[in-house]
């Protein structure tokens, strides 16, 4: 946050601090999508965490509490492509934890009754999902095998789109079946990541999933709250304009924002509802071939790389709308 | 109710074919109506003695346990056997818990509270509404001013249960010294009419040795080759969350094929129950752990329970070693000791209890206090301000309360005087208690200094005779922790691969090969 608020500022973003201030500087900062999406975590170690990136240079305190990117430390965000697209924390981040918590249980549920071990302790403690997964198991009780045998069809679709990691993170957490899951020390231990990492990480893979069966119809989607939006509500406003037909010069008067808010728009919907179809905002579907070869060759999502790999052909919009839709 | 039909619902409802020894003898004496007070060691299955009466009971069963952490496992265990009638009251539920469960009182088969609950006013006009069949008192050493876990609010347990009308009472106990047993007697049965159960602590199946190191570094590295060449279930008792996680580290670091976690009551909830339901999975063979572990920890073959750190008493190490060979296959508990180990549960112990040099500059800023407003400020206020830790402030407090001079953090006493007298008072029962912990640490010790057989002298002071144990009885008698018992590696195949796990996981053919 540019040396401008407080470490505390931040702590209260990423546990979700509903206060106005903590809204507001979330929005004005543009990292709304970190909003309480690490709720357990200590003031402590977040101030560990600092500590650490100071030590690398990466960072500087400065006073009154602040910290700030080194030269050193912007190069490096810089140069990383985003490894968390899916993060989504200003709406969901308590609806992500709650699908988590109904599917880890419920997959522990029917993966020991399918096998008829009928007494097992819940490793989700959360009574009201207890409850909720109580219900959802009488209703699934005369056709079990059939709706484990669906919920790995889907969950194994899902996963091998992912990174070889990634899968080994979400299904080592997992518990049934006479396995237990992994704690995010021991998968930490796995992968060679922090403990905040994996949580971070397994917070981002919970979403991605999330995002991927609210918009499909298949038997994980009946897991999430389908009245919770999965874009912005300013987005569901261009999006409405959009989808009534009108020119996007057309939908910046009516709105009367800047061009840049309403492409981040398009961008949110290109990433979070996939059958928002892009080609429309895209010169023509070579434009799409292009940028993702450029992209794959390059090993890079860097917009500027891309650009100029293209000889500047597409501009950072179009370059932006691809990576959402086919490079995650 | 007919023997048949108890066997019956044992088999039923927890699966056992027999009972364990004790158990019958208790439950046909509870069924019967009569006061019981049950001493039966750690793992001998102490909980079924009430849990199956209250199956049969016509009324409600009330279970008073210390420890939240033991209740809710409790709890967990009893709904994972199918049976449902089962609540936990605590201080840590919301309002709205609390009314859910008052709603269904009377449905209850068995319901857990701590001792300050069942001393609350409301809760008391409550269960006067329902019939309370059966009242168990867990952990009854505890209201013993003599055992070693005394705790004030069981001191009041006494005038609670009278307002219940005339439950039987079962109070039970790992251990318990025949002083303390009497003691319990006095304190929940005034005309003394409890059957005393008593069965020998003394396990038959482990055996015992102490070994000294004179480093940190030389314990790790006994343990570690320990761990290389037997390949058993294990726990590591250690007195600090952070020394569970080095000794965790350096292990998983210098040895091969063993699977090593840590656990203690600073990490996520989540995380520690999935580490206690590894272990009992067999998907770890080693847990380094303090005495938070354990506690609902119901698995049957560790074969090997190491004190890296001694507990500060006897009683402590005998139920931690008490985890150990539960399905009656020999068992070790070795303790790794270095002189200098002494200071950590001195110390522990010191920071429990008010300086009794304090005392004055303390009771100074209560008087203070005690003026300046008609409350005390809140829990951390008071803490930061006497300088106490959280344990010293909580026994204050606690000590305030029993001799009427606070209620809550109301202040009900306003003159100078009578807390001046309080004051002589509360130091002579730290003193009492400084000296009362002292010797049990020397108890330990001493038992660790000793050459004879020890098994005898862990277990003397709690049975008048020893049994004859089924495996080396001790280094004291000539056994070495070299003979202990090995075990082929029977480890699971550590399924690495993300498609087979998760294939495993729904029960899907294992295809391999394929993705």
């Amino acid at each position: 946050m540019k040396g401008e608020r407080t470490l505390s500022g931040l702590y209260h973003i990423l546990t979700g601090k509903r206060s106005s201030q903590t809204l507001q500087d979330a929005r004005v900062y543009q990292i709304s999508r970190y909003f309480g999406i690490y709720k357990s975590l200590s003031r402590y170690d977040l101030d560990r965490l600092i500590d650490e990136l100071e030590q690398e240079g990466d960072i500087e305190r400065a006073e009154g509490g602040s910290a700030y990117l080194t030269t050193k430390g912007e190069a490096k965000v810089e140069d990383g492509r985003d490894p968390l697209p899916y993060l989504n924390g200003f709406l969901l981040h308590d609806i992500v934890p709650q699908f988590a918590r109904k599917l880890l249980l419920y997959i522990q549920t029917i993966t020991n009754m399918t096998r008829n071990e009928l007494h097992f302790i819940p490793i989700i403690e959360d009574k009201n999902v207890q409850e909720w997964v109580r219900e959802r198991y009488d209703q699934d009780k005369k056709q079990l095998q059939a709706v484990n045998d669906a919920i790995f069809c889907e969950l194994h679709a899902f996963l091998t789109r992912l990174t070889e990691t990634q899968a080994h993170l979400f299904v080592n957490r997992l518990s049934g079946g006479g396995y237990i899951g992994k704690t995010l020390q021991q998968l930490s231990d796995d992968i060679e990541y922090g403990r905040h990492d994996i949580h971070v990480f397994l917070h981002h893979l919970w979403s991605q999933l999330y995002v991927t069966v609210r918009n499909e119809t298949a038997i994980l989607y009946s897991f999430t709250d389908d009245t919770k939006p999965l874009i912005t509500r300013s987005a569901q406003k261009t999006h409405d304009l959009l989808q009534k037909g009108h020119q996007l010069a057309a939908v910046q008067e009516i709105r009367n924002l800047k061009m840049s808010t309403i492409q981040d728009h398009i961008v949110e919907m290109a990433l979070m509802l996939p059958e928002f179809d892009i080609l429309m905002y895209i010169p023509d579907s070579d434009a799409i071939h292009s940028i993702a070869a450029a992209a794959k060759r390059l090993e890079t999502k860097k917009l500027k790389t891309i650009h100029q790999a293209c000889d500047g052909r597409f501009d950072y919009f179009h370059i932006r709308l691809v990576l959402a839709r086919y490079l995650q | 109710m007919a023997a048949m039909d108890v066997k019956h619902m044992l088999y039923d409802y927890f699966g056992y074919e027999n009972f364990r020894e004790g158990q019958e003898e208790i439950i046909n004496d509870i069924l019967k109506g009569h006061n019981c007070l049950g001493i039966l060691p750690t793992g001998s299955g102490k909980s079924l003695c009430y849990q199956l009466p209250s199956l049969l009971l016509p009324g409600v069963t009330i279970v008073i346990s210390p420890l939240i952490s033991l209740m809710i496992d409790q709890v967990k265990q009893l709904k994972a056997h199918g049976i449902k009638n089962v609540a936990a009251l605590n201080s840590f539920m919301d309002r709205s818990e609390r009314a859910e469960v008052f709603r269904h009182l009377g449905r209850y088969n068995v319901l857990y509270m701590s001792p300050e609950m069942i001393q609350n006013e409301w809760v008391q006009a409550h269960l006067k509404t329902i019939t309370v069949s059966l009242l168990v008192v867990d952990e009854a050493h505890c209201i013993s001013q003599w055992g070693h876990e005394f705790r004030t609010d069981y001191m009041r347990l006494a005038s609670a249960i009278q307002v219940l009308g005339e439950p039987t009472i079962l109070a039970l106990s790992a251990t318990a010294t025949p002083d303390v047993q009497q003691d319990i007697i006095n304190q929940l049965s005034p005309s003394c009419d409890m059957v005393r159960h008593v069965y020998p602590m003394d396990r038959t199946n482990i055996s015992f040795a102490v070994e000294r190191c004179s480093q940190d570094e030389d314990k790790l590295r006994r343990i570690r080759s320990l761990l290389e060449s037997r390949h058993v279930p294990s726990m590591i008792y250690f007195s600090s969350r952070q020394w569970t996680e080095q000794a965790a580290y350096y292990l998983q670091e210098h040895t091969k094929d063993v699977r090593i976690s840590f656990y203690h009551g600073g990490m996520e909830q989540t995380d520690r129950l999935l580490v206690q339901q590894q272990f009992m999975n067999n998907q770890l063979d080693v847990v380094c752990c303090t005495s938070a572990f354990g506690m609902g920890v119901d698995k049957q073959n560790i074969r090997m329970v190491i004190h890296f750190h001694v507990p500060a008493q006897v009683e402590s190490f005998i139920q931690e070693v008490g985890r150990a060979g539960r399905d009656g296959r020999h068992s070790v508990s070795l303790v790794l000791y270095n002189d200098r180990d002494y200071h950590i549960p001195a110390r522990l112990n010191e920071r429990e209890l008010p300086a009794i040099g304090r005392m004055d500059e303390i009771f100074r800023q209560l008087e203070f206090f005690m003026t300046s407003g008609p409350s005390l400020p809140a829990d951390e206020d008071m803490q930061e301000a006497l300088q106490l830790s959280e344990a010293q402030w909580n026994f204050l407090q606690r000590q305030l309360e029993i001799r009427g001079l606070i209620a809550k953090r109301k202040i009900r006493v306003h003159e100078p005087r009578f807390w001046q007298a309080e004051k002589q008072r509360i130091t002579e029962f730290i003193k009492l208690r400084m000296q009362y912990k002292q010797s049990k640490l020397t108890e330990m010790i001493s038992w660790i200094d000793t050459s004879m057989c020890r098994r005898e002298q862990l277990f003397s002071a709690f049975q008048d005779t020893i049994r004859n144990p089924e495996v080396p009885c001790c280094d004291g008698c000539g056994f070495c922790v070299d003979e202990s018992p090995r075990s082929p590696s029977t480890q699971a195949r550590v399924v690495s691969d993300w498609q087979e796990r998760l294939r495993r996981i729904f029960n899907q053919e294992v295809t391999y090969g394929k993705t």
